[in-house]
């Protein structure tokens, strides 16, 4: 039964320039995906979420920062040290993204044929008319209709939902065995939303296709994660299956983002609040990130970083409450 | 009915445009931003206001304090009509009536310190004396969270949170009788979304404000507010309190709405209703029923009867023919 991971991250190290020097946004981040599994890194604004997706897609702009130190196994290949002309022909084809904003990832410019077919042209070394054919089905798979007219329009003339089915149909065009999906769903409505992630759920389902999914609501984890990886100031701060994360939370910020979320027909007097906000990742010292913020800060928090701990099967949490030696 | 007057009182409000007036233009295409909306907002009370984008839930929170112009129907505020009032009748009423924005970093100038961007107002409609505006920023300042040395800071400096924290502070400042607060959370990440949210219950406890909550998150409306109504395309599918809109929603779009929001909970397995297609156009809504080309049940008669807008139990008003 042990697939091998289709995804394989190890000790990823992202730094981003800034004034006050450079800031590890994605901080020796290791995290694997096997194949048909769907993995949801979640985190707030700033905890290195969409840069570990960058990275990994090899678009982290070169003039703001770089990756400057860890593997990334494609199905066993380095991306990092690959080629430009080869990581090509592996982006869009094999593993592809889709982004939180369609309308600024669509070239207003050209229609939506025109788009949808650019990469089964560059990929598939299909004719124009086969482009169309595989073009018109991929939308009509995505669910809208009206695949003749939908294909000659431009993006403003498309609403947002319809905008994020087309960057799922380009995404999905050449049946990529992994897609990464930052935020898909974050700039929808609540009824389209639910529309997405369900064809998102089908999709993977019917291919067998990985997915790693980004996203800052625990709603849509609960709904579409496999595994959870939460990350807190480019760091891993906890990862387990969905259940047993969602259950059986260790780390205390997990478990505040869990109680901080009002949820429908559960009311309370007070919400949760984790105190204070997220640290300014310049001037961070050794300790645990999260220690400022924690009610349950013990003077190693503040002086040393946590490792990550086994806590039971593929549930890991990296939070001194947890080792045995200090808990006591 | 002599029950006391209502604090806020809308009666089929009506917001069009690109209205029919061009004589340039043949055809003018009319948007029917908000298409007769009538509801009433009794004193201390939260009124949550919740739809999806196109609703005209924002364009309703600014026609009641007359931010943007209405088309036809009347907003009384106490009794009187602030449409009707005169412009200086208005500037006097406008500290009772304050607005929140969704996003407070644009509404606020880069180059002036929050204390004076908070106090401006004061100075504007001369309700206190110069010397004692400090005093009442750092007590506003205490009140929505921030510290007292914050005062002389400028905006770029504070997080997002934090500027949500000071767009509050610059309407309660005024002491106001009502505020409409649009989507004030909806940018927050859910650590600092829940430390507002929770300043928001304070506010109502302690300062007896009444709001109008507009949000498209249902489960922060529901986390705040006592009574609440369901907009699409500009019209009240259904109004009624929490309990009767989220234990018994009887409308089939509130109902849509409802099983659409995720629930942080994996092992809940629920029938979810998943509606089909997009919002339509609003510049062209669907005859009849306006719900009718998303709706599970919806009938031939739908797509020709527009539903009355009725009471089904006390307090409870819902517009679906088969509720």
């Amino acid at each position: 039964m042990a697939k091998e991971p289709i995804l394989q991250i190890n000790q990823l190290l992202t730094q981003f320039y800034s004034d006050g020097g450079k800031v590890n946004a994605v901080n020796n981040v290791s995290l694997e995906i096997r194949e048909g599994q769907t993995v949801c890194l979640v985190g707030e604004s700033g905890c290195g979420k969409s840069a570990t997706a960058m990275s990994v897609m090899g678009l982290i702009d070169p003039s703001s920062g770089q990756v400057s130190n860890g593997e990334v196994l494609f199905e066993g290949q380095d991306l990092l040290k690959m080629k430009k002309g080869d990581l090509r022909r592996l982006r869009g084809k094999d593993f592809a993204m889709i982004f939180q904003e369609p309308m600024s990832s669509l070239n207003p410019v050209l229609t939506i044929g025109e788009q949808i077919t650019e990469s089964i042209i560059e990929h598939e070394l299909l004719s124009k008319k086969e482009a169309k054919q595989r073009g018109l089905e991929l939308i009509n798979l995505v669910g809208i209709g009206r695949g003749e007219e939908i294909f000659s329009s431009y993006p403003h003339q498309l609403s947002g939902g319809m905008l994020q089915r087309i960057m799922i149909a380009i995404a999905i065009s050449c049946n990529p065995r992994l897609l990464i999906a930052d935020e898909p769903t974050t700039a929808l409505d609540v009824t389209i939303q639910a529309q997405i992630l369900d064809l998102l759920r089908n999709l993977k389902e019917e291919r067998n296709m990985s997915m790693l999914l980004i996203t800052h609501d625990l709603g849509v984890v609960a709904e579409v994660a496999d595994y959870v990886i939460v990350m807190y100031a480019g760091k891993i701060i906890e990862q387990g299956p969905v259940v047993e994360l969602f259950k059986n939370p260790k780390h205390p910020y997990t478990k505040g983002l869990l109680a901080a979320k009002p949820v429908i027909n559960q009311r309370r007097e007070k919400l949760y609040t984790i105190p204070g906000q997220v640290p300014n990742l310049i001037d961070l010292q050794p300790s645990c990130y999260f220690s400022e913020r924690c009610e349950h800060c013990m003077s190693i928090c503040t002086t040393k970083q946590p490792p990550m701990k086994q806590i039971r099967d593929s549930h890991d949490v990296a939070c001194w409450l947890y080792e045995e030696e200090v808990s006591v | 009915m002599s029950k006391a007057l209502p604090l806020l009182e809308v009666k089929n409000l009506k917001k069009y445009y690109g209205d029919s007036s061009n004589l340039f233009r043949r055809n003018p295409e009319v948007v029917k931003a908000v298409d007769g909306v009538s509801f009433t907002i009794e004193k201390g009370e939260t009124f949550g206001l919740v739809g999806e984008s196109g609703s005209g839930k924002s364009t309703i929170g600014k026609s009641i304090l007359r931010l943007s112009s209405i088309t036809d129907g009347e907003v009384l505020y106490k009794g009187q009509n602030i449409h009707k009032l005169s412009k200086k009748d208005m500037r006097n009423l406008r500290p009772k009536l304050q607005f929140i924005f969704q996003d407070p970093y644009s509404s606020l100038n880069p180059r002036i310190r929050i204390g004076d961007a908070i106090g401006e107002a004061l100075i504007d409609h001369g309700l206190v004396d110069k010397s004692e505006i400090r005093e009442r920023v750092l007590e506003v300042l205490d009140i929505c969270g921030l510290a007292p040395y914050q005062i002389d800071r400028y905006p770029h400096e504070f997080s997002g949170g934090q500027r949500q924290r000071i767009g509050i502070a610059r309407a309660i400042i005024l002491n106001p009788d009502f505020i409409v607060a649009d989507e004030p959370v909806s940018a927050l990440d859910v650590s600092i979304q829940a430390q507002i949210i929770n300043l928001f219950s304070d506010l109502q406890k302690e300062r007896d404000i009444t709001f109008l909550f507009i949000s498209h998150d249902l489960s922060v409306v529901e986390h705040l507010c006592s009574k609440i109504g369901v907009l699409y395309l500009g019209t009240m599918m259904e109004l009624g309190s929490r309990d009767q809109l989220y234990g018994n929603p009887l409308h089939p779009y509130t109902k849509a709405l409802l099983s659409a929001v995720p629930v942080p909970d994996p092992t809940l397995k629920r029938e979810r209703i998943i509606i089909k297609g997009d919002i339509p156009n609003p510049a062209d809504p669907p005859k009849g029923c306006k719900f009718h080309t998303r709706c599970p049940i919806a009938t031939d008669m739908c797509r020709i009867e527009v539903p009355e807008f009725r009471e089904v139990e006390a307090n409870h008003f819902v517009a679906c023919h088969f509720a």
